[in-house]
């Protein structure tokens, strides 16, 4: 396993083709604005390393037998899809923010069952290319940016349909030893701080759309491949001298860019699915149903939001308060509800064909629909407990200023034994997880993240075996169905 | 980490959960664990693997997931489950002491 450091350095040996602000990032690692969510990405390979942590960030390979990170693990039980959701938790706690790593297993493991059932089909060869290239993924312990979402276009046509061609990710040339790809791939998170990206077909395809119905992985930095940069609110304040308070968390962050593939080489070896249009529904809904599992990292970011939310009203002087105290717990409630879903789905989970592990998608798929929404309510509920001093506070210079500081420090404070400076901290980082850099994260990222909220009650409403519960119903109510259609 | 200790004293090693849900002080625990017995004993973490004189399973709450089906402790392994267990002067250091005793 690589340690932070190793993870660091080897992220600067990468050439990656990043953009901001219209110009190229010269230092992508040590970036200002993209520094922050390398750290989040780097908490995965602290936390392995230490004995504190490593019984859930770890876990022994069955493609090498050797002890890996528990984000490149194919998983082998229950057991392992439950450490997965203690292990996203646990990091939400920790950073505050996306670490940016679940996508990346998500896709292995969606590829990993969906290329088995592909070649058990067709007679190819993808799960055996599959097993080889994640072994190398294990083994050198890297970040893999999960690549699924298209720019899309206009969505009510399908890929062959768009007035742009391109809207959609495919093969525009098939060579003897490999693919030349062609499109974009948005929202994609940590794609910055990866060393790989796999690229995965973002809807249910027809046999027309062939061309689309393509996954493949390749080097970030690989010739034709370049980022653009995504911008969070509040992101140029990473930008002031000494900036701190002001950030709310100084060290974490998330970040997604929008990722084009501008005739990029994908060798044979590298490629997993060209043209199986009949298996685009079994990656998609794999992958998202892992990802739906995933989301229960929210629920450690929640618990640095209660926290703060907790602490913000010590520090105002009520936490006795009814209210206060009921407020607190109905955000408590509302997280440990997604934490129910998102055990639940692990633990009732199955073995694939493939052997590896697949979530309940049910209950997964309903772990996310929460999701979509908790985090709103649980924010609102941190700003109904904050005040409105967390939108209207003062900046760090004018605290810090000789003439005004006083004045802020005076006025500003809470309790008297409690120092403005920490009342500023706290009601900052409710700014942030709420409106700042880390809503994206934490709000639209829930909302939109492995799916918009329709696409989750559409696969609720196929998982709900709605013809089981119409017969229990008929059978207590002592239905008598030779009595219909006279 | 795993190695076998080189001189006769008890070995004690240390297995943590992955505290995503920290209900019980543990740092307080191992820093009074230390304190105590670290000039008489050779005490170290523990991830998978060896063998060892005493095994300490420092979860952080009544769940209890660590993994400990690959550890083997040749006198004893204590599961701490609760947070009395995790009390600086509770029964962990009398557990501990008794092996010292004995
Ligand atoms: C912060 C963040 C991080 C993300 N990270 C990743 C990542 O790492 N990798 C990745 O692949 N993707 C990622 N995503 C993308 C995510 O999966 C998509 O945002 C999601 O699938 C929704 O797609 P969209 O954003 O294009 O929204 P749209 O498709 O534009 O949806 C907007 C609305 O239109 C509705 N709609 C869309 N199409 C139809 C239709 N045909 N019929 C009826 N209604 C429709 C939707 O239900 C929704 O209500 C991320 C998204 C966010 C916000």
């Amino acid at each position: 396993m690589k340690t932070r450091e190793e993870y660091i350095k080897s992220l600067e040996e990468l050439n990656l083709e990043v953009y901001m602000f219209g110009k190229r990032v010269e230092d992508v690692v040590n970036d200002p604005i993209i520094r922050p969510s390398l750290n989040s990405v780097a908490m995965t390979y602290e936390l392995a390393n230490d004995p504190e942590y490593e019984d859930l960030m770890t876990a022994t390979s069955n493609l090498t037998g050797k002890k890996i990170n528990r984000f490149t693990h194919i998983h082998q039980s229950t057991d392992d899809l439950v450490k997965k959701i203690k292990m996203q938790r646990l990091l939400g706690q920790k950073t505050a923010s996306c670490f940016q790593r679940c996508v990346g297993l998500d896709a292995a493991n969606a590829m990993y069952s969906t290329t088995y059932d592909i070649d058990q089909e067709k007679g190819t060869n993808y799960h055996e290319r599959f097993v080889e290239y994640w072994k190398y993924v294990q083994t050198e312990d890297l970040v893999v940016d999960g690549a699924m979402t298209d720019p899309k276009g206009d969505r009510s046509k399908s890929p062959s349909q768009q007035d742009d061609p391109d809207m959609y990710l495919r093969v525009v040339e098939r060579r003897d030893d490999g693919i030349v790809v062609r499109g974009a791939k948005a929202h994609q998170t940590g794609m910055v701080n990866s060393h790989e990206v796999m690229v995965m077909p973002t809807i249910t395809m027809r046999e027309e759309d062939k061309d689309y119905a393509v996954c493949f992985s390749v080097p970030t930095d690989t010739e034709g491949i370049f980022m653009i940069y995504g911008r969070q609110s509040c992101d140029l304040r990473k930008l002031e001298d000494n900036a701190d308070i002001d950030l709310g968390n100084n060290t974490f962050g998330g970040s997604e860019t929008l990722v084009i593939f501008d005739d990029v080489f994908v060798p044979t070896e590298r490629i997993f699915m060209d043209g199986e249009t009949e298996f685009t529904n079994a990656i998609v809904e794999r992958f998202a149903g892992y990802h739906r599992q995933s989301y229960v990292c929210k629920v450690g970011v929640g618990d640095v939001l209660i926290g703060a939310a907790g602490q913000a009203a010590d520090y105002n002087g009520v936490p006795g308060a009814s209210h206060i105290r009921d407020k607190l717990t109905e955000m408590v409630h509302l997280n440990e509800t997604m934490y129910c879903c998102g055990l639940a789905c692990s633990h009732e989970g199955h073995q694939t064909d493939a052997g590896n592990y697949e979530i309940d998608m049910l209950l997964a798929n309903v772990n996310k629909q929460n999701v979509t929404r908790f985090p709103y309510e649980i924010a609102r509920i941190a700003q109904d407990i904050a005040g409105g001093l967390m939108v209207t506070l003062p900046s760090e210079a004018d605290f810090r200023d000789e003439k005004i500081g006083p004045y802020v420090d005076k006025y500003l404070r809470g309790r008297s034994d409690i120092s403005t400076e920490n009342r500023m901290r706290i009601l900052r980082l409710v700014e942030n997880l709420t409106m700042g850099t880390a809503a994206v994260g934490y709000l639209t990222e829930s909302m939109h993240g492995a799916g918009s909220p329709q696409a989750q009650r559409i696969m609720i409403q196929r998982q709900s075996n709605m013809e089981h519960k119409k017969a229990l119903a008929r059978d207590i109510a002592n239905v008598d169905e030779s009595l219909d259609g006279k | 980490m795993e190695n076998k200790i080189s001189n006769n004293r008890l070995s004690l090693r240390l297995k943590y959960c992955g505290g995503c849900n920290i209900h019980f002080d543990r740092k307080t625990l191992v820093e009074a664990i230390r304190e105590q017995f670290g000039s008489k004993m050779d005490i170290d973490y523990v991830s998978s693997g060896g063998e060892f004189d005493l095994i300490l399973v420092l979860n952080a709450c009544p769940v209890a997931c660590a993994s400990i089906d690959q550890l083997e402790a040749k006198q004893d392994i204590y599961i701490v489950r609760t947070k009395k267990d995790c009390a600086p002067d509770g029964p962990v250091i009398s557990w501990i002491q008794s092996f010292l005793d004995a």
